[in-house]
């Protein structure tokens, strides 16, 4: 049976699992991390860098190094949201052709599903890597609150990376499936998500029968652990400014380093009280010498430095359970999500909102990749009582006069469905009305995303009120939404397909996918080469050293001059074929050096 | 090209025909040792079969005014540090220019000498014959004029000095010869070089804190183009990279100032390179924090150890280490030879 993987893509980190029997597990990459960060970036020598390693180097290489892409799929180059995150990046965002979000990189410029898509590429390859075997087929994650074009957005870049999506999930219903909950009884659950980039809250209604209604979510995409290690070298940096009078900030390669021991210390003081953040040669000061910063942080520090952060989320889940209209003790689970929920003093806060102790059986860095591995195993094994039925994210309605939002189908409705009310004219002798498709849960039209806009015309003059016009909504199996509508009275109607688009043309996801299908191929065929060339270079060195003794022995005699002077060859040959990249050459040089050194341990057998 | 036609052919791998071993013995050398017995002397079958020289290297060679030697070859990295090493060899040569009159002292190593006379390349800097061991960096064959190729030569007779001679004797090798093949395991040694303080009074002093670039060129000295190819033609790759550089940022489409900075580039790191093993060796830190403040290091020093994992080769950290490739492996080079860092295969 095709193995189907669940990968929770996120903001800073992502995750993939797969389903080992009864149970998922998580797959971890090549360097044994199980989470792998979301970050892309392109060297001056035109190599791509996914993961980990990219992250290394995101402050020295900042303007070629991108990370929370998730902040700008499927949104629209106007977004306010875009916009933020333009004076926030170091990174370049320009408009693409089609009022959508491109990036920057080197000489290239890269769509944000292309981006996503290498990242989606990598925890492919890692999962390919572990079960041994091809995999082709994924359930991807995404956040409550997105809507259509970034759901599509984010199934494109499941496409370019050469995967079938064949659902998104949302990321409070994940971690739900991951904790069991959905099977036997209905329950109500907060799930307090604190990622390394983004907050989300949400509440969920978990029905029996496999619906997991999201009744409220809501969040800040600009909060996460991210913001607690700013703190961390705010603090770091103020010390040193004041024993040196050097502003560490003004140096990449000091700043690299107080990232990267911020967040450590960050994630130790978690499980210990405090920790030495040591890092010497931090700063040159040009006289010669270079300064060394030695500080100890403790817990309690941490704590006061990061309070108000905590207290923000504190407040937005209260805000969440207000949405939601439920009252503390209505609230059944509290589970947590997201690295930055290990933190003590978060844990604490959210006990003391909610009354209870969180649910803490599932690492939450790794719960909402697990929900997804089950999702997809009961999708392939169609275990319908484990399938979530797919509901519609948003409510869907029309605006109305006075940039009123009307809505027809409610959010978490389950589809297919179809809908229809009757509406009426604004005006006297009104010949024709626009109606505007809309997503979104505010009563108020602007503030929610325009789906799509047709006109009804030929309407029979009257005064206003006296004409009924129907508007039908409907949702198909693949989500396609059709609206229409229809003069009761003249029979005239009108009609328009909406489909989320992410900004993409099929030919452009077309090209990507190519694109990526070659740079996998070439990627397979250096790490082979890769082997060849550790191979040959081994084999060169142990000739090398092998030259003053095999010198020794027989150098006097035309016999040595002349082995040596060919062995000298071969090894310069041998490294013009690596250097070459010439696989086939780099193996006959193997062969030749092989040759070579029985033939001197032969000679120093025989000399010694 | 396709995807698919990228991909590798590996070729079949095999022997020379029976019909040419025939001809290959009347190709055996006569002068071999008796004592030596019985050796594989089909090893270097495909070299005589194929009638081929050694393949050129890539890189097309350099316009120079000096005279190639055809036969020259690669040679070992020396045994001190590059930097000391051409020091003194520009000391010397700036004695020697003076008049002064040296001998030659026996080598230090324990490797004997081999017969038969340097190599003296006309017109240019003659190369002072002494007992001598292999002191140069290895060089690209037939792009780089190989001046100071000096084989283990047992019987030489010393000549008379050359005032362009290099002043072996004062050279100043620590034991015996340092390089190490990758699957060699360091010496440990309690005691360790702490700081690479050169003398005052040397022309040549560079601190770690100077990228390879500024290293060799001391306030007012000759940076002209001529001052470049004689640094070239001496091996100082280091000096004649630092001028090349200077005329470029004069001139950035000088020719011939980019195929000699290209040129001391690539030597530069095949040399550090050697010195490490090769791209994929992995580095550890062996030191530890505390004995680390010790090293009269920099801050681009301090940053490259800190990428050090134990997990990335050095081509891993020259991705993301943020400076020249060139910088990152002095820098790795000289942390090896203060026994900061351990190398190993991956």
């Amino acid at each position: 049976m095709e193995r189907v993987i669940g990968i929770d893509l996120g903001t800073t980190n992502s995750c993939v699992a797969v389903m080992e029997g009864d149970a998922p597990v998580v797959v971890p990459n090549r360097g044994g991390y199980k989470t792998t960060p979301s970050i892309v970036a392109v060297t001056e020598a035109g190599k791509r860098l996914v993961g980990h390693i990219a992250k290394r180097q995101a402050i020295t290489n900042a303007e070629n190094t991108v990370y929370a892409a998730k902040r700008l799929i499927g949104r629209k180059w106007t977004s306010p949201q875009v916009k933020t995150t333009l004076l926030a990046s170091a990174f370049t965002i320009v408009e693409g052709p089609h009022g959508d979000v491109r990036i920057k990189l080197r000489e290239k410029t890269f769509s944000v599903p292309e981006i996503s898509s290498m990242v989606l590429q990598e925890m492919k390859v890692i999962a390919e890597d572990y079960l041994g075997g091809p995999v082709s087929k994924a359930v991807v994650t995404v956040p409550a609150y997105f809507n259509d074009n970034q759901r599509q957005a984010t199934k494109d870049a499941g496409q370019i990376a050469g995967l079938d999506v064949i659902r998104i999930i949302n990321e409070p219903t994940a971690a739900s499936l991951a904790y069991g909950f959905g099977k036997g009884f209905d329950r109500t659950i907060v799930v307090y998500d604190l990622g390394g980039g983004t907050f989300d809250v949400s509440v969920l209604e978990i029905g029996s029968h496999g619906v997991f209604k999201v009744i409220a979510t809501t969040g800040d995409t600009f909060l996460g652990g991210e913001d607690f290690d700013g703190r961390v070298i705010d603090w770091l940096v103020k010390g040193f400014h004041e024993e040196h009078a050097i502003d560490l900030r003004q140096d990449r390669m000091a700043l690299q380093r107080l990232r990267d021991a911020s967040e450590k210390a960050k994630c130790e003081l978690s499980s210990v009280v405090e920790t030495e953040i040591n890092l010497p040669f931090i700063i040159s000061t040009g006289r010669n010498e270079a300064l060394h910063l030695q500080r100890t942080l403790t817990r309690q520090i941490l704590e006061e430095l990061t309070a108000d952060l905590v207290s923000r989320t504190i407040q937005i889940t209260q805000q969440a359970l207000l949405d939601s209209k439920l009252k503390i003790d209505e609230i059944d689970e509290t589970i947590l999500v997201g690295g930055m929920t290990r933190m003590p003093a978060v844990q604490r806060a959210v006990g003391q909102l909610i009354r209870k102790v969180p649910s803490k059986g599932v690492h939450p860095d790794e719960v909402v990749a697990l929900g997804a591995a089950i999702q997809g195993a009961a999708l392939v094994e169609e275990r319908h009582e484990m399938v979530l039925l797919d509901v519609t994210p948003h409510d869907l309605g029309i605006m109305t006069v006075g940039s009123h939002f009307e809505e027809l189908i409610p959010q978490n409705t389950t589809v297919p469905t179809s809908r229809a009310k009757i509406f009426t004219t604004s005006r006297d002798n009104q010949t024709a009305v626009k109606i505007l498709v809309m997503q979104g849960e505010s009563r108020k039209a602007d503030e929610n995303e325009l789906l799509g806009e047709f006109v009804l015309t030929g309407l029979k003059p009257a005064p206003k009120g006296q004409v009924e016009i129907e508007v039908t909504f409907a949702i198909n199996t693949d989500g396609i939404v059709s609206v229409s509508a229809k003069d009761m009275d003249t029979g005239q109607a009108q009609s328009i397909q909406v489909t989320a688009t992410s900004g993409l043309t099929t030919d452009e996801i077309r090209s990507m996918m190519q694109n990526a299908q070659d740079y996998m191929v070439e990627r397979r065929t250096d790490e082979a080469f890769e082997i060849e060339r550790q191979r040959a270079e081994t084999l060169m060195a142990e000739v090398e050293s092998m030259f003053s003794v095999v010198e020794r022995v027989v150098g006097a005699s035309d016999f040595g001059k002349d082995a040596l002077a060919k062995a000298r060859s071969v090894v310069e040959r041998a490294r013009q074929a690596v250097k070459r990249k010439d696989s086939q050459a780099v193996l006959e040089q193997i062969d030749m050096l092989e040759r070579t050194i029985r033939m001197f341990r032969g000679v120093v057998s025989r000399g010694t | 090209m396709s995807a698919d036609q990228r991909r590798p052919t590996h070729p079949p791998r095999g022997r020379a025909p029976l019909d040419t071993l025939d001809k290959l013995d009347s190709l055996r050398p006569s002068s071999l040792p008796p004592e030596l017995g019985e050796l594989d002397f089909s090893w270097d079958d495909d070299l005589i079969v194929q009638g081929q020289r050694p393949a050129r290297p890539v890189l097309s060679p350099l316009e120079l005014d000096l005279e190639l030697d055809e036969g020259d070859r690669p040679t070992a990295v020396p045994d001190i540090p590059m930097d000391q090493f051409v020091a003194r060899a520009m000391a010397a040569v700036d004695r020697d220019e003076q008049g002064q009159n040296r001998q030659s002292s026996p080598s230090p190593l324990d490797s004997a000498p081999t017969s038969g006379p340097p190599t003296l390349r006309q017109g240019r800097v003659p190369v002072r014959p002494v007992e001598a061991y292999e002191l140069i960096p290895r060089l690209k064959t037939t792009s780089i004029p190989d001046l100071l190729s000096l084989a283990h030569k047992p019987d030489i007779e010393k000549a008379p000095l050359d005032p362009l001679a290099l002043d072996i004797s004062e050279m100043h090798i620590n034991g015996p010869n340092r390089y190490l093949s990758p699957t060699e395991p360091p010496e440990v040694e309690a005691a360790f070089d702490t700081t690479v303080a050169p003398a005052d009074d040397d022309p040549h002093r560079h601190t770690e804190a100077d990228s390879v670039t500024t290293i060799t060129l001391s306030p007012g000295e000759d940076t002209s183009r001529p001052s470049m190819k004689d640094r070239y033609a001496i091996g100082d790759f280091s000096g004649a990279l630092e001028i090349a550089e200077i005329l470029l940022s004069v001139d950035p489409s000088d020719l011939e100032a980019q195929r000699y900075a290209t040129s001391c580039r690539d030597v530069l790191t095949q040399m550090y390179l050697s010195r490490l093993g090769g791209f994929d060796q992995v580095i550890s830190v062996v030191l530890p924090a505390e004995e680390l403040r010790w090293l009269n290091l920099d801050h681009r020093a301090g940053f490259l150890l800190s990428l050090v994992d134990g997990v990335s080769t050095i081509e891993e950290l020259l991705d993301i280490s943020g400076m020249s490739r060139l910088d990152a492996l002095r820098i790795f080079a000289t942390l090896r030879e203060q026994r900061a860092i351990l190398l190993s295969s991956r």
